[in-house]
């Protein structure tokens, strides 16, 4: 297991923004070394995140489909907000094409469940959700 | 509103071994995980790695109070049985008040905040323990 911190900050003078980095194996080691670095730096700090590489028990909800035959496929989200339609839409490489449409091969059925859930669990740029998977067809 | 909370994937294609991203962004951890989860539902592919991304508290990292600032490099060693393993640390906006006062080319490696960096480095493999060996300015 590893983690890595990210300060953004904003350079003094320039005004650009500029990333500090810092890595250990433990996210105590990766802060320790963060304020060791921002304490030489010179800027205006921003925002800060870390990342956590995940591993073993923790990979446990991510898994893929079995076998079977997979392509791209491009699916559209949508909702209604105050009388106004939003529509986003997402790429998906190597999505199993066991979720074709009976009734016409370049589309996928809408109302397979995991796809269904696709659009439900959708968040946009600005983490909003509330969408509906509306229109998916098969890109290649 | 910001998003921050962020999961992401690496899933190597079969046959092709060819790796693809996917990622789940949301204002939530349970958010962006469930996104990032009902995505691979319906992908053919075996998952290389999983990362999680959260906001970190900025407070705790006070910056350089100088205005003066320069980019430069610390070269660190460490001693690895018999072999003297060296390894270079780029530093971006560094104040200049790290400058050394027999060699305005180079950095005070004595000075306590450069050498807390160094204390506190480690490599990828997890390596730890070590020493400021030179330090430069780049520009």
């Amino acid at each position: 297991m590893s983690f890595l911190i990210q300060v953004d900050y904003i350079e003094a003078g320039t005004f650009a923004y500029k990333t500090l980095t810092a890595f250990g194996p433990t996210l105590v080691d990766a802060q320790t070394l963060m304020t060791a670095k921002a304490a030489a730096t010179v800027g205006t700090p921003v925002q800060a995140i870390s990342t956590e590489y995940l591993t073993g028990s923790q990979l446990t909800p991510f898994v893929t489909v079995g076998s079977g035959l997979w392509s791209d496929a491009e699916f559209e989200f949508s909702k209604v907000v105050n009388g106004e339609l939003i529509v986003k839409t997402k790429k998906l490489e190597n999505v199993g094409v066991g979720i074709t449409d009976a009734q016409n091969p370049d589309l996928i059925d809408l109302s397979n469940a995991a796809v269904i859930l696709l659009g439900t669990d959708f968040r946009d740029g600005d983490g909003q959700g509330g969408y509906a998977t509306s229109e998916a067809h098969w890109v290649n | 509103m910001t998003t921050l909370y962020q999961y992401t994937a690496t899933v190597i294609e079969p046959d092709t071994t060819r790796p693809s991203r996917y990622a789940g962004s949301a204002n939530t951890d349970a958010e962006a995980q469930a996104e990032l989860v009902s995505e691979l539902a319906i992908v053919r592919g075996t998952i290389k790695s999983v990362s999680r991304t959260k906001p970190e508290d900025i407070t705790p990292y006070v910056f350089h109070a100088q205005t003066n600032y320069s980019d430069a490099v610390l070269v660190l060693s460490i001693i690895s049985g018999l072999k003297l393993v060296k390894k270079t640390l780029p530093l971006q906006n560094i104040s200049t008040a790290y400058k050394s006062s027999a060699n305005p080319r180079r950095l005070n490696i004595q000075n306590a905040d450069l050498v807390a960096i160094a204390s506190a480095f480690f490599t990828r493999a997890g390596v730890t323990g070590w020493v400021i060996r030179s330090g430069r300015w780049t520009k």
